[in-house]
């Protein structure tokens, strides 16, 4: 195909095809090297191809090196070298920031990409006092470095695949072969083959896609930033997905308690540990039923409470214009708003936004008698039991079942908070989580005691 | 044995308390209440014995199943059908008790119609679930909701309220001879050894039952028994006690918290054995729907790949559960349950009868 003559030596046919299809992109490089009878060229993207590695990889020993055929053994024999894919995939591992070099029209691909989003970040989202305090980073090469380097054993595999939106981003499947439950990897595995997205942007919306229901309001997999948290779900048998380009992997399949699991758990003593796990349950309770509860009691059965609390109660309520659960709702709407604010505002801005919201408008709206001083109370104490609950989604999930329980209690009385309540229970029960039942009581030999529906 | 089955035991014999059994027991309490509770006791846990065994030699089957494999069909038919209705009721009793109970003593402003719904609501989603979550979910109520029993019970029977005399008393009685109906009635506790009729679908393994399985359910039940009947009696006195209509909503309603944020301990009662009804109206009810689902099969009602039957009977069950609870009147639902509970004993029977006819098609 090349002509050694004179002048200008023509690259291969597939390479002007390739860079003709990725014009007019500016950053494209189709470059021939030529000295005395030595020949090759290099096609690729200058954007994200490191070009000093590029120069003391590739260029500089092509010119040092004897001949053709010595620099061709050398390219083979480097670690950069990547499997050559079929024709039609050549043009995505291009844009990844890997370059095609040809010598003696012999095909190579090169790896050579520069990635600008490798550094790794600090835990911002699940922090803990005695754990890791660095997270993931947003490049998937490096997060592997990560899970590997903490994680030294065979038994972890890593199978990488590219998945067919228009981002064509890589993902990673990562699972311990030897505690692994077979039918979920499969079941994984099936769903990615099947999956049919027109863009992938980063775990959160990822992870939806993986869900068959489309309206859930539990979440089916956890998000998590935490390479502890990685490994700890990976020995106990887990999946875990990382996406390119997203700091956060997903694990699946989850249980309910897996919520409620954070990792300072691991690194503290037995009775602390038990202790601030008991602690967050109670804040699980409370944030679901004490607005409902509020309502239940006040307006349904105040007679349920001693009588001196329940006068307090009351007395509390005394110059309050409209029936509780409005008063409630109003109060949960303002708190979820605050909630809201301080987290799309600028770090510096967001304490003012507290101060006032909290402090000054919870003073003014009492004084006002818009709301009862221990609706004031309930509203603080839900709020801060929701942030109790260490994974974000599961006090998202919460936030909104807490407003299904409010509106039970508020049709059927305190009867109504306690149905509602086991109707939530009942309902996660009854989920699966890729085939795995969502919440029920962890115990041994559960498999065996009683097994699933064979329907 | 494994947990599942002593949950369904132990949710009827909780049960048994909400549901007019003490009533019926108390009344007869000057006609041989206490002769009644010893033989039902005696009967119950033999009952509970041969099911038991019964159904641990065909693991992973339940009954539906056993009688189309091994019998002929004008037997099994009729025998599951009479079955799923039996069961129906039983929710239904529990169902309608409770709607009665707090109609009269948590919100006494609402309408029956409101605290029907709040309950069938959640029972309805509960009675579609899949037999497997059903289990979970009792377990979990029964997790929550046990220990604030235990507590009301060290409660009762440490209240100095608790007169002993009048147990005392109450147990002179035992030289009558058993009534019917206090006798079928205190086999009601006994019946959820039967659940297992749909729930053996699930318990795949072969369970040990022995000797010492069985003590532990007898020795929960004559518990449970002996609270049922004597408790009452030991609050409100041995002669007043056949004029009150509800007698363990009195007994707990006359036991205080001094220090509780709950200062009346009939709330917690209340709450407490809201959450265990709704379990046992879930557990019967579901049964129900897979006994009828299993000799009526509807196939044009088919939607998005899913068979509608169950869906139906459930709608069917939700509509006579709501006129009959509006239509009956306390007294109506009395003297219903115990023509209901008169009627165990052909359950029994049947139950025992068809498991023979197992057996010896099993054989042959």
């Amino acid at each position: 195909m090349t002509k050694k003559s004179q002048g200008e030596p023509t690259p291969p046919d597939l390479m002007v095809e390739l860079a003709g299809k990725l014009k007019p992109s500016s950053d494209v490089q189709q470059i021939p090297l030529q000295i005395e009878e030595k020949q090759a060229f290099l096609l690729y993207l200058k954007t994200v191809v490191d070009g000093l590695q590029l120069q003391n990889i590739v260029i500089k020993p092509f010119f040092e090196l004897s001949s053709e055929r010595h620099f061709e053994a050398y390219v083979n024999s480097l670690p950069n070298k990547v499997k050559m894919p079929a024709k039609e995939e050549l043009l995505i591992e291009l844009t990844k920031g890997n370059v095609l070099l040809v010598i003696q029209d012999r095909f190579v691909l090169l790896d050579l990409r520069k990635v600008n989003s490798d550094t790794v970040l600090q835990t911002t989202i699940e922090p803990t006092i005695h754990g890791p305090q660095l997270a993931l980073s947003e490049s998937l090469e490096t997060n592997i470095n990560l899970i590997r380097q903490r994680y030294h054993d065979s038994s972890l595999k890593i199978e990488t695949m590219q998945l067919s939106d228009q981002s064509h981003r890589s993902i990673a499947i990562l699972y311990d072969e030897k505690v692994v439950k077979k039918s979920i990897l499969k079941a994984v595995k099936k769903k990615l083959n099947q999956l049919d997205t027109p863009l992938v942007q980063s775990s959160g919306d990822f992870q939806l896609y993986l869900t068959d229901k489309k309206f859930t309001l539990f979440p089916n997999t956890i998000i998590t930033e935490r390479p502890d948290r990685i490994i700890y779900n990976l020995t106990g048998g887990k999946v875990v997905l990382l996406v390119d380009g997203s700091p956060h992997s997903i694990v699946l399949p989850v249980v309910f308690f897996d919520f409620l699991v954070s990792m300072e758990d691991v690194y503290h003593a037995f009775w602390i540990a038990k202790l601030t796990i008991l602690l967050r349950y109670i804040a699980l309770v409370i944030c679901i039923t004490l607005p409902g509860l509020y309502v239940a009691v006040t307006s349904y059965s105040p007679e349920v409470f001693r009588t001196e609390l329940a006068l307090t109660v009351a007395g509390s309520r005394i110059g309050v214009p409209y029936p509780s659960f409005i008063e409630v709702l109003f109060m949960l709407v303002f708190i979820e708003l605050l909630t809201e604010a301080s987290i799309r505002l600028p770090k510096a801005i967001s304490a003012t936004a507290t101060t006032v919201g909290g402090l000054i408008l919870g003073t003014a709206v009492t004084e006002a008698a818009l709301a009862s001083n221990i609706m004031i109370i309930v509203v603080s104490l839900v709020a801060i039991s929701t942030f109790v609950i260490p994974v974000n989604e599961m006090s998202y999930s919460m936030r909104i079942s807490r407003l299904f329980l409010l509106g039970y209690a508020s049709l059927f009385g305190l009867a109504g908070v306690i149905l509602g309540f086991l109707g939530i229970i009942i309902y996660l029960v009854n989920r699966e989580s890729f085939g795995e039942p969502y919440l029920r009581i962890v115990a041994k030999n559960r498999e065996e005691e009683a097994k699933g529906d064979n329907k | 044995m494994n947990r599942f089955f002593y949950y369904l035991i132990l949710v009827n014999l909780i049960t048994n308390i909400i549901t007019p059994v003490p009533r019926i027991l108390l009344q007869e309490s000057k006609n041989g209440a206490v002769t009644s509770l010893i033989i039902a006791f005696i009967v119950g846990l033999f009952l509970t014995y041969v099911v038991a065994t019964f159904f641990n030699k065909f693991p992973g089957k339940g009954l539906p199943e056993l009688l189309k494999e091994y019998t002929p069909k004008w037997f099994s038919y009729p025998t599951l059908f009479y079955m799923s209705i039996m069961w129906y009721v039983a929710g239904l009793l529990t169902l309608i008790t409770f709607t009665f109970l707090l109609l009269r003593y948590l919100t006494p402003q609402m309408s029956i119609y409101i605290v029907l719904t709040s309950f069938l609501l959640i029972a309805a989603y509960g009675v579609l679930m899949k037999t497997r979550s059903v289990l979970d979910s009792t377990e979990i109520i029964l997790f929550l909701f046990i220990p604030i029993i235990v507590f009301l019970l060290i409660e009762a029977y440490r209240s100095p309220e608790l007169n002993w005399d009048f147990v005392k008393v109450a147990m002179m009685h035992v030289n009558h001879l058993p009534g019917y109906n206090a006798f079928t009635a205190s086999l009601y506790a006994f019946i959820g050894v039967a659940n297992l009729v749909i729930f053996n679908r699930n318990f795949s393994m072969k369970q040990k039952f022995g000797l010492k399985q069985l003590m532990l359910i007898g020795a929960t039940g004559a518990f449970i028994l002996f609270t049922t009947y004597f408790i009452p009696i030991g609050f409100i006195g041995f002669d007043s006690i056949k004029d009150i209509i509800y007698p363990w909503i009195s007994t707990t309603d006359s036991i205080r918290m001094r220090l509780g944020v709950i200062e009346r301990v009939i709330y917690l009662f209340l709450i407490s054995f809201l959450a265990i009804a709704l379990a046992s109206v879930i557990i019967h009810w579901h049964i129900a729907v897979q006994l009828f689902g299993s000799i009526i099969h509807i196939k044009r009602l088919n939607w998005k790949e899913k068979n509608l039957t169950h869906y139906l009977f459930v709608i069917i069950f939700l509509i006579v559960g709501v006129k009959l609870t509006t239509y009956l009147t306390e007294y109506q639902l009395i003297r219903y349950s115990i023509f209901f509970f008169n009627t165990l004993p052909i359950l029994y029977a049947l139950l025992l009868i068809s498991m023979v006819a197992v057996k010896r098609g099993a054989k042959s």
